[in-house]
């Protein structure tokens, strides 16, 4: 049973507040399935570390790559997602130049972030063929490759609108969602840099598995 | 790429006619495709070809192209490069989008409508359906005896396992799709999804794939059946790069319209639709969709995985180099379980939503629903590993697998009791749809039932790989999945068409799809419950009878399956006009007219009790508003001869 209220304006405007709720609600459940597929390589990684099958995860005489490459990866996308943060409190304050200047500066560390990530896949001393660690370690880099590209392109975006004054203190759910999802790119990249610290198997049984 | 992406994004935006984007269809997304693929193909055979995974590379990269291109040509970019370029969508972008006055034309688009949406997902879910039962008539015809010779051991292992994919992918999206989009935006009194657009970029993401999967035919099959279990999958032929790319591309669909269904659900639903208050069909989608958005990032890391071992020769599940198969089989059931309440759910709950409209009762015991709703939901990421007990992993494990499995029944026998308990002393009305709750509960016990003889650790030892299993999982999947599917097509069918379904011609499909299902699968668990195995070409001559009895049963959905198109095809294009409510049903989405205007609701509706309300008075409404509520419909259903005569 129901009950119908008058009509509102012929164009159905919505309520900004509305579709801002809306959206963040949205980027949420993005971060949730995108979350569920790094679990599942973290999983991958300490589940082939632990079984360590016929001693292969790190083969004797098997390089790996330096752990503080991926730390410096990781706090390069923290620094880049403090910088956007910085930006979108600029804009709530109605301060459009520091949204600007802010998101701006994130998308540049992002860059450099990006070229890093690229030399540490390209120069790995080892190949994804060598040994499950190998394998599994390239796919994480992957993975957080294909985050900071995401992040590169909707960073540009934000830059871009911000400077076509698109956005206003009362008008900035979009900056807001974004934050979101860079803050969880800053700690997937963590998680990753995290993960990666372990190399040697905890199980080291000759002929286990 | 970026040239054409920029130049599709540059189109003037929206002056009337013209424009590149306007002109996008579905040719120029499969041109699209097709030219991305050709190119795709050409450079990494020209430049790849080297090396010992030369053929895997190409096929992949071939099949990334296919499907790039294909959203390219369909427009899919557009949208987050005009908001790079911060050239926001005018209004009239929107209602061109949505399809305004653009008759048949918008179905093959682009269109953010979400009754088009939902009516493309219906088509498609049929040719799914279509494909993957013809495949299985191929199946059943090779094992009518038990050698028959009908199909090579290749070639019936590649049909096998594509029939089972098709299957999978078709009866994830038969409900969601079609009726998640179409009928629960209303049904919450709403305009449209939360995000149109990514509504529609589900939609062509799903239509994408299915070449995909389809050309695993000409790669040398999917020798695994569905699972895709490694290492085997690591030495298949090239379809199973088809099947990666497939699962790849259907993964992102099933994300983005389960991101999208449950936000629409959860902030789009109208004024004072409280929970208690909101239709039993909104939890069913939201239940499956929610499962589907952390299960299916998993099925597609699973398979990202294995498309490394094969294309690059990682290590992943290849034990010799340090990876293990069970990582698969964990990734794989970690969404394997969840994903057959991602595809039960919604189907029993269409049914749950139905039945008190045709016995005219409130639903029994709402709150006993959501909650076995919720407890599914929460066991069902718990019982990965029933389907790992003779694999080795973790024997010491079996034991706690087990009870979680078995615990699943409780709340699963608790929907039953809510269907059986609104229809216990109802005055029923027996339509087709009502006819469909009666037979999943005949076929869902059954497959529950065996089910827990399957989750039992020392039966299962005996039974599982066998042709038991398969009967089990058809009882649920197809008995109550298909089933409820079925119903809830033939309850919408007036509201998503305009038309009435042929009757008769439904009659006649539902007791020869019904009858030859039992008849298939109930010899399939004799002969599975004798020894044989599943998934093989040849069998013994003990297994003779039943295998001929299943076979002769399959015929006979077989024949129902193609009256039902029939009965659909026939009845949408000259069926009987119907009113907007003919059942006399009080959920919103009967409020609207026939044709449903293309925001669905002029004025929003506000909800003043629940939607279940049969047999108490109106609310007291302003007469010029009436004709818009559903209450205002008849107390009783519009006479049944009224259709049935207007059909003949
Ligand atoms: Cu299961």
């Amino acid at each position: 049973m129901t009950a119908v209220i008058p009509a509102g304006p012929a164009r159905h405007v919505e309520d900004l507040d509305a579709v801002g709720r809306r959206w963040r609600l949205g980027v949420v459940l993005f971060i949730f399935a995108d979350a569920a597929f790094v679990a599942s390589l973290v999983f991958t990684y300490f589940y082939l570390r632990g079984l360590n099958t016929d001693s292969g995860w790190f083969p004797d005489g098997a390089a790996s790559t330096p752990i503080w490459i991926g730390w410096t990866i990781a706090a390069g996308t923290v620094l880049s997602a403090a910088a956007y943060r910085w930006g979108h409190s600029g804009i709530r304050a109605g301060k459009e130049e520091r949204l600007v200047l802010g998101a701006g500066l994130a998308v540049l560390v992002v860059l450099v972030v990006v070229v890093g990530q690229l030399i540490q896949l390209a120069t790995f001393p080892f190949g994804v063929a060598d040994s499950s660690y190998g394998s599994t370690t390239y796919v994480l880099g992957a993975a957080n490759m294909f985050h900071l590209l995401i992040t590169l392109f909707v960073g540009l975006g934000i830059v871009n609108r911000g400077r076509l004054h698109k956005f206003s203190s009362t008008n900035n759910w979009q900056v807001q969602i974004i934050g979101l999802w860079w803050t969880w790119v800053a700690a997937a990249a963590v998680l990753s840099a995290f993960t990666t610290s372990f190399v040697a198997s905890p199980n080291l049984l000759v002929g286990n598995g | 790429m970026s040239e054409a992406m920029v130049e599709f994004a540059a189109a003037p935006p929206s002056t009337g006619g013209g424009g590149l984007l306007r002109r996008l269809n579905l040719l120029t997304a499969v041109a699209g495709g097709v030219l991305f693929a050709a190119i795709g193909w050409y450079i990494s055979h020209r430049i790849m070809q080297l090396g010992d995974f030369g053929s895997d590379r190409v096929v992949t990269i071939t099949l990334i192209c296919w499907a790039l291109g294909f959203m390219v040509g369909i427009g899919a970019f557009a949208g987050p490069l005009r908001w790079l370029l911060g050239r926001d969508q005018e209004h009239e972008d929107e209602m061109f989008l949505a399809g305004k006055d653009q008759g048949i034309g918008r179905y093959f688009r682009f269109t953010t409508d979400h009754k088009v949406v939902g009516i493309q997902y219906l088509v498609v879910t049929m040719v799914l359906f279509a494909v993957g039962g013809t495949l299985a008539m191929t199946i059943r015809t090779n094992l009518i005896t038990p050698n028959s010779g009908f199909l090579g051991p290749q070639t019936y292992n590649a049909v096998v396992g594509i029939h089972g994919l098709v299957m999978i992918i078709a009866t994830i999206v038969m409900v969601t799709g079609p009726f998640g989009n179409f009928i629960m935006p209303i049904m919450i009194g709403a305009r449209d999804m939360a995000f149109p657009r990514l509504n529609a970029l589900s939609l062509w993401l799903l239509v994408a794939a299915v070449p995909i999967l389809l050309s695993a035919a000409f790669l040398g099959g999917i020798p695994t059946g569905w699972t895709g279990y490694a290492p085997l999958a690591d030495q298949a032929p090239p379809g199973m790069d088809a099947y990666t790319m497939t699962i790849i591309v259907f993964a992102m669909s099933s994300a983005i319209a389960g991101v999208n269904i449950t936000t629409t659900a959860l902030t789009m639903r109208a004024r004072g639709m409280t929970w208690s208050r909101t239709p039993i069909f909104v939890y069913g989608v939201v239940a499956s969709v929610g499962l589907a958005i952390p299960a299916f990032p998993m099925f597609m890391s699973a398979e990202v995985l294995l498309g490394m071992d094969r294309s690059f020769g990682a290590q992943f599940y290849v034990a010799a180099g340090g990876g293990s198969p069970w990582l698969y089989t964990n990734l794989f059931w970690l969404m394997g379980h969840p994903e057959v309440y991602v595809i039960v759910l919604p189907a029993v709950i269409a049914l749950m939503e139905i039945t008190p409209v045709f016995t005219r009762k409130p639903l029994f015991g709402f709150n006993v629903a959501v909650l076995s709703i919720v407890g599914i939901v929460g066991l069902s990421v718990m019982v990965w590993a029933h389907h790992m007990f003779t694999t080795g992993w973790a024997p010491d494990l079996n034991g706690s697998f087990m009870l979680t499995t078995e615990l699943i029944s409780i709340p699963t026998g608790l929907l039953f009791l809510v269907i059986i308990g609104t229809i216990w002393r109802g005055r029923v009305w027996t339509t087709l749809p009502m006819m469909a709750v009666y037979a999943m509960l005949w076929n869902f016990i059954i497959g529950g039932v065996t089910g827990i003889y399957l989750s039992d650790v020392p039966a299962d030892y005996a039974l599982h790989g066998s042709m038991f299993v398969t009967a089990h999982f058809h009882y649920t999947l197809m008995g109550a999945g298909l089933t409820g599917a079925i119903g809830a097509l033939f309850y919408w069918f007036p509201k998503m068409t305009g038309r009435m379904i042929n009757k008769r011609a439904g009659l006649v499909s539902f007791w020869l799809v019904q009858i030859g299902f039992n008849v298939t699968f109930m010899g399939m668990f004799a002969v599975g419950l004798a020894g044989q195995p599943r998934r093989v070409v040849h069998y013994d001559h003990l297994f003779a009878v039943g295998n001929f009895v299943s076979t002769m049963g399959a015929y006979c959905i077989g024949v129902g399956m193609l009256i039902l198109l029939y009965a659909v095809v026939s009845s949408w294009r000259h069926g009987a006009v119907a009113p907007a409510n003919p059942w006399g049903a009080k959920t919103l989405e009967w409020a609207v007219p026939n044709p449903i205007p293309l925001e669905n609701f002029e004025v929003l509706p506000v909800v003043i009790s629940d939607p279940y309300g049969y047999g108490e008075g109106d609310p007291v409404l302003p007469p010029t508003q009436r004709e818009l509520v559903p209450v205002g419909a008849p107390r009783d259903p519009v006479a049944e001869d009224d259709t049935e005569t207007s059909q003949s």
